[in-house]
C-alpha cells in the first residue's frame, strides 16, 4: 500500500468520524428543537395577571415539551376563554396528537373553532369527542353539533342532532324550539310541559310553551305561560355553550382575586377583602371591583377612603342610582346632610330605588317632615314590594303593598302591583279594587286595564 | 487511488447536504379572519372627530342628523349612556360645532327620536331609556319626551315601570290625527311591544301588542300600501324573528312573522326602514353582528347585512347585501350623489388584531341593487350607531358614527366620528 493511499484512508476515517458525530448531535438538537414551541398571541390587552397566568401556561408547555397532552389542553382552554381561538386550535391539535382519547381536548377544540365560525370543524370535533365522553357529555357534545346546525341553517339535520340528545335540558328546549317555529306545536308540547315539570322556574320554557299554546289557538293557556313566564325566576343564558365560557372565565385570571375579594366581603373579612379589592384596582379599573371596595369602607367607618373611589367610578363609568345612594352615604356618615340628601334625590329622578327612598324617609323623618318622609316610604315599599312580585314571593309582596297604599295612596303603581300579586292569588274581589283604585288615580294605565279585563274575562 | 479520493471529497459533502433544517419555533400564529378585507374606498371622505376625545371608554348608543334648531344647517343629536345625557352638537355657522347638552339624569339612553309631539310647531326629542346598558330584566325602562320650549327641553316621563326600553317611534296609529307612540321593550329575557295611544294633553294609554324579548327598533312606514302606519320590528336574543304589525283600524293590529333564521347565533342589531329599490314601498335593513354574549367575540361568517326587500302583500324578500364581520348597526344614504340609496355598516366587533379590517364601510349601489362593499375606515372601533345625511350641504351625503365600549380593548378610544365628502358640491 503506498504511503499515499493510507493517507487517504487515514483523512477519510477522520471525515466519516466527524462525519458521525455532526450526524448524532444534529440528530440530538434536531429532536431537541423540533419539540413545537405552544403559539404566543399578542396579549396587550389583558391585565396583567390574566397575561402571567397565561404565561405560566405557556411555560409548563415548554416544560414539558413533547409529552404534556394536559398542558396542551390547559394552554387551549385559557386561549378559548380570552379569544384567542386560532391559537387554542393549535394547541388543541397538539394535545390530540399526545392523547388522541381525551374528551376534553376535543370539547374545547369544538369550542374554538365554533367561535371561529368554523361550525363544520367543530362538529367534526364535538363528534370525535364522543366516544370518549361520559354519557351526559356525549349529549353536550350532540347539543353542540346542533347549535352548529343551527348556525348553518341546517335545520333538518340539527333537529336529529337534539333529538340523539334526548333527556338533556337544553337539547330537548332546541328540538321543542324547532318544532313550534315549524308548525308542529303538537309535538312539542309534551316536551315543554315535561321541561317545565322539572325546572319550574325556568322562564323561557314557560315563555316557549306559552307560544306553542298560541300557535295552536289556545289563547287562555298562551296567557297563563306568558303570566308564568313574567314570573320565572331562572334565566338561563342564551345557550349552554355561551353560560359554560361564562362560568369558566369566572376562574382565572383577575376574575378570581375579584371573588375572593366578594368572598372575603361575603364572609366579613372587610380588611381583607377591600385589601384585595385595592389590589384588583391597581392591576385594572374593573368597576365591579370599585364598588364593592366603596361598601367595604363605608362598612369599615372610612367614608373619607371610600369618596374617592366612588367618584372615579362614576368617572370612568358612569352615574348610577347604586353609585349615588353610595355617594350619599358617604356624606352622610362624613356629616354632610344637605350633600348626602341631594345624592339620595338624584339617585330617585334616576329610577324607583329602594334604598334611596329608605333613606329619605329616614332623614326627612329626623328632620320632621313627615310627609315627604311618608312619601319616600311609601315608594320603598313599592320598590320592595315590585321587586318581591317579580320573584314570585307574592304574599310577601302584598304585605309591602299594602303598606305602600296605606302610606301613600296615591300611588298608582302600587295599586296596580297589589291588584296583580292579588290575581294571580286568585283573589278576584280585592284585585278588581285594586285595578279600579289604580285606574281612578291614573285612567290611563293601561297595564291595570288589561289586568282587570283578563281577570274578569277568567270569571 | 481516485476511487478513495473521490470519497474523501464526497463525504464531507454529503455530510453537509444531510444537515438538518433550522427549525424555528413558532412564536406567533396567523389569526383566522372571517371577515373580508375590502378595498379602500376611491370617495374622498374626510374624517374628523366630534365633540370632546374620550378619556375613558366611551358608550354612544345613538347619533342621528337633524336640523334641530331650524337654521338649515344639519346637527347631530347623540345619546350618551356613559354621561346618560342627550347632547346635541349644533352647526352654527357651518363647519362650526357645540356641544349642547339636551338633557341629563336618564340612565342609559338607548335611542332618540324627533318629532313635533304636541304639535306646537318646534322639534321635540323621545327617549328610548333602557335604565342599565348591561343586561337587566328588571322594570328599570323609561320613555321621556323632552319638550322643546325655546332654547330648553322639558322632560317628561311618558312610560315607566317597563322593562328596558331600546326604542320608540311615533305616527298617527289610530287615524285620529295625533301622534300615538310604538315601544320597544327590550327587556332582556322578557320584553314587549307596547303602543301608546295619545288621550291629549301628554297622557297616553297602553297597549301591549306583543309579548317577546329583544325587540330593538319599531320603524313605522306603510309597509302594504293601504294607507295606514303600520309596525315593523326585529326580535334578537337567539329569536332572530323581523316581524311585521298590520294596523287593521281601530288601535288592532294583526301580527305577521315576516323572516325568521334557526341561526340563534347570527347576532341581529337593528332594523332600518328605507326604499332601498326606490319601488314606492317600505323595505327594511337588517344589520346583523351582535355578539355581546361573549366577553370575548370573534366575527362571524354570517354577519353583515340583509335587505329585506318588500314585495306586496306582507311578502318580504330577504337579500344579503354584504358580508361584514361584527356588523351592528346600518343607515342608508346618497353618499356619490347618483340617485340611488346606498348602505353604511358599522362594526362593533370587527377582527381589530388584524391590519385592514374596517370598522366602517359603505355598499355602492350600481342602481340595479348590486352592491361592492368599500372600506372607510379603521378606527373609531367598537362602532354601534351611524347616521348619514348632507352635513357640509354638497349635495352628497356625509356619515357620523358613534362607538360602546363594553368589552376590553388596546384600541384608540374614538368617541364620534365624522366621515364629510370632500368631493365638491354633487352635479
Amino acid at each position: 500500500m503506498s504511503r499515499s493511499i493510507v493517507i487517504l484512508c487515514a483523512v477519510i476515517a477522520c471525515e466519516l468520524l466527524v462525519a458521525i458525530g455532526l450526524v448524532g448531535w444534529w440528530v440530538a438538537s434536531d429532536s431537541e428543537a423540533s419539540a413545537p414551541e405552544p403559539p404566543r398571541p399578542n396579549l396587550t390587552f389583558l391585565d396583567s395577571v390574566t397575561v402571567q397566568e397565561i404565561r405560566n401556561r405557556q411555560e409548563d408547555v415548554t416544560a414539558n415539551g413533547a409529552d404534556g397532552a394536559d398542558d396542551w389542553r390547559a394552554l387551549a382552554e385559557i386561549y378559548v376563554l380570552y379569544g384567542f381561538f386560532a391559537e387554542a386550535d393549535i394547541c388543541c391539535q397538539r394535545a390530540a396528537e399526545l392523547d388522541p382519547e381525551a374528551f376534553w381536548t376535543y370539547l374545547w377544540w369544538g369550542t374554538a373553532l365554533s367561535r371561529i365560525g368554523d361550525t363544520s370543524a367543530s362538529t367534526e370535533k364535538f363528534r370525535a369527542g364522543i366516544p370518549y365522553a361520559e354519557d351526559a357529555l356525549a349529549d353536550v357534545c350532540r347539543y353542540c353539533i346542533g347549535l352548529n346546525l343551527l348556525r348553518e341553517e341546517n335545520s333538518q339535520e340539527a333537529e336529529e342532532a337534539f333529538r340523539t340528545a334526548e333527556g338533556y335540558a337544553p337539547a330537548d328546549y332546541e328540538l321543542a324550539k324547532l318544532l313550534v317555529r315549524s308548525d308542529r306545536s303538537q309535538e312539542a308540547v309534551p316536551i315543554l310541559d315535561g321541561l317545565i315539570a322539572s325546572h319550574p322556574q325556568t322562564q323561557k320554557y314557560h315563555q316557549m310553551r306559552s307560544r306553542a299554546a298560541q300557535r295552536l289557538g289556545d289563547l287562555e293557556a298562551a296567557n297563563d305561560f306568558q303570566n308564568r313566564a313574567d314570573r320565572a325566576t331562572q334565566v338561563l343564558p342564551s345557550d349552554e355553550l355561551t353560560g359554560f365560557l361564562e362560568q369558566q372565565i369566572g376562574n382565572h385570571g383577575l376574575d378570581v382575586w375579584i371573588q375572593q375579594g366578594k368572598d372575603l366581603y361575603a364572609s366579613g373579612s372587610l380588611d381583607a377583602a377591600a385589601s384585595r379589592l385595592r389590589q384588583v384596582l391597581e392591576v385594572e379599573w374593573r368597576p365591579e371591583a370599585a364598588d364593592l371596595l366603596v361598601q367595604a369602607e363605608l362598612q369599615l367607618g372610612h367614608p373619607e377612603a371610600a369618596l374617592p373611589i366612588l367618584n372615579e367610578a362614576v368617572r370612568r363609568s358612569g352615574t348610577t342610582p347604586q353609585r349615588l345612594v353610595a355617594l350619599g352615604d358617604v356624606h352622610h356618615r362624613l356629616g354632610h346632610e344637605s350633600q348626602a340628601k341631594d345624592s339620595w334625590q338624584w339617585a330617585t329622578e334616576l329610577r324607583l330605588d329602594r334604598a334611596a327612598h329608605e333613606r329619605l324617609a329616614a332623614l326627612f323623618e329626623q328632620t320632621g317632615d313627615e310627609r315627604e318622609a311618608a312619601r319616600h316610604e311609601g315608594l320603598a315599599q313599592l320598590a320592595a314590594g315590585i321587586f318581591a312580585e317579580r320573584a314570585g314571593q307574592l304574599d310577601s309582596a302584598v304585605d309591602m303593598l299594602q303598606q305602600a297604599v296605606t302610606i301613600a295612596p296615591e300611588l298608582a303603581h302600587a295599586w296596580y302591583h297589589l291588584g296583580e300579586c292579588y290575581r294571580l292569588l286568585d283573589q278576584s274581589e280585592p284585585a278588581d279594587r285594586a285595578y279600579r283604585q289604580c285606574l281612578t288615580l291614573d285612567p290611563y294605565h293601561g297595564r291595570a286595564k288589561r289586568g282587570l279585563d283578563r281577570m274578569l274575562a277568567s270569571q | 487511488m481516485i476511487a478513495l479520493s473521490m470519497l474523501a471529497v464526497c463525504i464531507p459533502i454529503a455530510t453537509y447536504l444531510v444537515r438538518p433544517q433550522v427549525i424555528v419555533p413558532e412564536t406567533a400564529t396567523e389569526r383566522v379572519v372571517a371577515g373580508p378585507d375590502f378595498p379602500l374606498s376611491t370617495r374622498p371622505l374626510v374624517k374628523s372627530p366630534l365633540g370632546s376625545p374620550a378619556e375613558f371608554p366611551p358608550r354612544i348608543t345613538n347619533v342621528q342628523i337633524v336640523d334641530l334648531d331650524r337654521d338649515e344647517l344639519q346637527d347631530v343629536l347623540v345619546c350618551d349612556a356613559l354621561q346618560n345625557q342627550v347632547l346635541c352638537y349644533r352647526q352654527s355657522p357651518r363647519g362650526d360645532w357645540t356641544e349642547q347638552v339636551i338633557a341629563d339624569n336618564l340612565l342609559a339612553p338607548a335611542h332618540a327620536t324627533i318629532v313635533d309631539l304636541d304639535a306646537d310647531g318646534d322639534l321635540d326629542i323621545l327617549v328610548s331609556v333602557l335604565g342599565n346598558i348591561f343586561p337587566d330584566d328588571r322594570h328599570v325602562g323609561r320613555v321621556v319626551w323632552l319638550e322643546q320650549t325655546g332654547d330648553e327641553f322639558i322632560p317628561h316621563v311618558l312610560l315607566d315601570d317597563v322593562r328596558r326600553v331600546a326604542d320608540v317611534q311615533a305616527g298617527d296609529l289610530d287615524g285620529d290625527d295625533d301622534l300615538d307612540l310604538v315601544v320597544a321593550v327590550f327587556g332582556y329575557a322578557r320584553g314587549q311591544i307596547l303602543w301608546l295611544e295619545n288621550k291629549g294633553d301628554g297622557q297616553f294609554l297602553d297597549h301591549e301588542i306583543h309579548y317577546a324579548p329583544g325587540a330593538i327598533h319599531v320603524p313605522l312606514a306603510d309597509y302594504d300600501g293601504d294607507g295606514d302606519l303600520d309596525i315593523a320590528t326585529v326580535f334578537s336574543q337567539n329569536e332572530e324573528e323581523v316581524w311585521g304589525f298590520e294596523n287593521l283600524g281601530g288601535g288592532q293590529f294583526r301580527s305577521r312573522l315576516l323572516h325568521f333564521t334557526v341561526n340563534h347565533d347570527i347576532g341581529s342589531a337593528g332594523l332600518v326602514q328605507t326604499d332601498l329599490d326606490n319601488d314606492g314601498d317600505a323595505d327594511l335593513l337588517w344589520p346583523l353582528g351582535d355578539n355581546l354574549e361573549y366577553q370575548y367575540t370573534h366575527s362571524q361568517p354570517y354577519h353583515g347585512c340583509i335587505w329585506l326587500e318588500n314585495q306586496g302583500e306582507w311578502q318580504f324578500v330577504a337579500r344579503r347585501i354584504a358580508n361584514f364581520g361584527g356588523c351592528y348597526a346600518a343607515a342608508d344614504g346618497d353618499l356619490d350623489a347618483d340617485g340611488d340609496r346606498d348602505v353604511v355598516l358599522v362594526s362593533l366587533f370587527n377582527d381589530w388584531h388584524e391590519p385592514g379590517q374596517a370598522s366602517i364601510v359603505w355598499l355602492e349601489n350600481d342602481g340595479q341593487q348590486n352592491f361592492q362593499t368599500w372600506r372607510i375606515d379603521e378606527e373609531p372601533t367598537h362602532l354601534v350607531t351611524v347616521a348619514c345625511g348632507d352635513l357640509n350641504d354638497d349635495g352628497r351625503d356625509d356619515i357620523v358614527a358613534g362607538a360602546l365600549h363594553v368589552t376590553r380593548s388596546d384600541k384608540d378610544l374614538g368617541r364620534i366620528g365624522m366621515w364629510l365628502s370632500a368631493g365638491g358640491i354633487a352635479p
